[in-house]
């Protein structure tokens, strides 16, 4: 009798929502004056559809047309072979459905690819082809909908790069597996962009990091530009206005100018350059914060000049949202907190978005 | 139950015939003497990191030294402010030096619980992520935001008050997003946006607004300008924090914080490091 009345009661509770119970509704479009606009959500960990889909209508109604996602190896590899696309077909579903363009960034490192006690971000050389695999199911399976993909990130820190001495040879040889794989994939006209370097003037011989400009000529050095569609840039302004003129030993917006410059130098002036992370941070005392009126006018002043830029496809700035509160000044870089309330900045950029005035 | 108390007669009858029933008591005595010392210096399974940082005479103090008024790093080189200074009296207190180890503040947790800090005193905000592994001082400053209005002002002392008055604010600020708020909820509330918190305040002081939001760390520092705090809008409490298990550490850090705030002494070093900020 009282299995009888367990099995009533499990007939009676409401059917688990399956994730994709959200309805994905009717296919939008972005309104912008900059077809260049864009943002890097935060939506790895994001659990929920309904705040995956209602993150991506935001970014819409800002008019930012671009996304830059992380789409890490280890949550959709987590066995050699065994790819689970629950939690990517979901986020890319809704960015489509919302007319948004998704450029996907890969990495991190599942337990299986690497050595037991190792950072996930250490990819032993061994396993290249591993990463290759990874790579060519992603474009296999969404080629057709993510016309671009960053291979790893910031591979010139050393937390980046598995805690081992950075290399940008051995990272040319990693983009050229990607590279290689996405040709033999289902959809090879999808960009492999390379670098996504962190900005740093790190004097030669730092064990944490190696100047981005450094890098970037030793990866063309070893072939990178043969290997790449494209060059992923990330453009931190700090305490800098976005006009600042560039100059290799200062970060600001404008360092973007001398990694194109290296391009043109180096004889690849035809590879477009992707700005994936970017931007400025708004935090009352961090030291490399600036008042949120100044980043209110440096994000759009930035926003003005990719746009005017040739040789710039769109800029995708640092963050979004975040699934919850960092507690630190990371919370400042967003455009949206963790409850979905808009910032002052998130509403000044959709009236640039509009041409409209600014609020004051 | 029957089975049980066999057994434990059993080993009474062995320990007396091997140890003599006078003997089996002081054996007993002193187990519970030896429980009683470990008890009192390491209680409730205490790591004890107390004991090792007055036996190696340091307390090793983890910052992120880029956040002024709190810790920064002077002209000089040296790493000072509100923190520091708080560091150096809990310092005293336990008998030892203190030793600033500076951090980037993503890096702060794990410096703590991989013990390369022993205490992180850094501006930093209570976290509810992290109490399965770290322990939370008292707090010892709210720094969200606040409603502040002119000393004299007798007709502004609730939120309420506001009603038909104007605000001055920062453009852009976490305050801007709170007056934006306010002002859906209160009827009537012009809002007076400037480019920093300090442009809010002069406006205020200068007759352009009847109230300001601005942080607390701004509005504290307004004080001696004939300010006063109508209400905290927002909380945003810091507190000091250690591994989990190092409790006699936790205990005696807050000792420290509550003999500070009762004898008005930390009301005094926040007076000294906000003013001017």
């Amino acid at each position: 009798m009282l299995l009888f009345f367990c099995l009533l009661a499990l007939l009676c509770l409401p059917a688990a929502e399956s994730p994709h119970e959200i309805e994905l509704g009717l296919p939008q479009t972005v309104f912008t004056l900059n077809p260049k606009m864009g943002v890097h959500t935060r939506l790895t960990d994001e659990v929920e559809p309904w705040k995956i889909k209602r993150t991506l209508e935001m970014v819409r109604e800002m008019g930012a047309p671009w996304i830059v996602e992380y789409f890490p190896w280890a949550y959709h590899e987590p066995f050699p072979g065994f790819f689970d696309w629950s939690h990517s077909d979901l986020v890319i579903d809704h960015a489509n459905r919302q007319g948004l363009t998704v450029i996907a960034r890969l990495g991190l490192t599942p337990d299986w690819a690497r050595p037991a006690d190792s950072a996930s971000t250490f990819l032993p050389p061994e396993r290249y082809a591993d990463f290759g695999d990874y790579v060519q199911a992603f474009a296999d399976r969404y080629g057709d909908r993510v016309p671009a993909i960053i291979i790893w990130n910031e591979p010139n820190l050393a937390l980046e790069w598995g805690f081992e001495t950075v290399d940008p040879a051995g990272y040319t040889k990693l983009l050229a597996v990607a590279y290689h794989r996405v040709q033999q994939s289902n959809h090879p006209h999808v960009l492999v962009l390379g670098g996504a370097l962190a900005p740093t003037l790190a004097p030669p011989g730092h064990e944490q990091a190696m100047n981005d400009l450094i890098y970037l000529q030793r990866m063309l050095n070893a072939g990178a530009g043969e290997v790449m569609d494209g060059l992923a840039v990330h453009a931190y302004g700090w305490s800098f206005p976005a006009d600042d003129p560039p100059h290799p030993q200062v970060i600001n917006f404008r360092r973007t100018e001398l990694a194109r410059q290296l391009l043109v130098d180096n004889g690849y002036a035809g590879l477009p350059i992707y700005i994936t992370e970017g931007g400025w941070n708004d935090h009352p005392r961090w030291t490399r914060a600036v008042k949120p009126a100044q980043r209110i006018k440096n994000t759009i002043r930035a926003y003005q000049l990719v746009k005017g830029w040739p040789w710039a496809e769109m800029v995708a700035l640092w963050a979004f949202r975040y699934p919850w509160p960092a507690r630190t000044y990371l919370d400042y870089f967003t455009f949206v907190t963790p409850d979905f309330e808009p910032k002052p900045i998130y509403l000044e950029v959709q009236r640039y978005s509009r041409g409209e005035e600014l609020a004051r | 139950m029957r089975q049980r108390a066999g057994v434990e007669g059993r080993v009474s009858r062995v320990m007396g015939r091997v140890l003599g029933f006078r003997g089996a008591f002081i054996l007993i005595g002193l187990t519970l003497l030896l429980g009683f010392i470990v008890w009192r210096l390491y209680p409730s399974g205490d790591d004890g990191a107390l004991a090792e940082i007055q036996r190696r005479g340091t307390l090793r103090v983890g910052l992120d030294a880029s956040f002024p008024p709190f810790e920064m790093i002077n002209e000089t080189g040296q790493i000072v402010g509100l923190d520091v200074d708080l560091a150096q009296v809990i310092a005293a207190d336990l008998g030892v030096e203190a030793e600033f180890v500076n951090i980037g503040f993503d890096g702060l947790y794990d410096a703590l619980l991989a013990r390369r800090v022993d205490i992180i005193i850094s501006g930093l905000p209570y976290d509810p992520r992290w109490t399965q592994d770290v322990a939370y001082t008292h707090n010892y400053f709210n720094a969200g935001q606040v409603l502040v209005t002119c000393a004299n002002n007798n007709a502004v002392n609730t939120v309420e008050d506001l009603k038909g008055r104007t605000i001055a604010i920062e453009w852009g600020s976490q305050a801007d997003m709170e007056a934006r708020q306010l002002a859906r909820e209160v009827e009537g509330i012009t809002l007076l946006r400037q480019e920093s918190a300090a442009a809010a305040l002069t406006a205020l002081f200068g007759g352009q607004a009847d109230a300001a939001i601005v942080d607390a760390v701004s509005g504290v520092s307004a004080f001696s300008r004939g300010l006063k705090i109508v209400a905290y809008l927002t909380d945003e409490w810091y507190a000091a924090a250690v591994p989990i298990k190092s409790q006699a550490l936790l205990e005696a850090v807050n000792e420290t914080l509550i003999r500070l705030d009762e004898s008005g002494r930390m009301a005094e070093m926040q007076a000294q490091w906000l003013h001017g900020q």
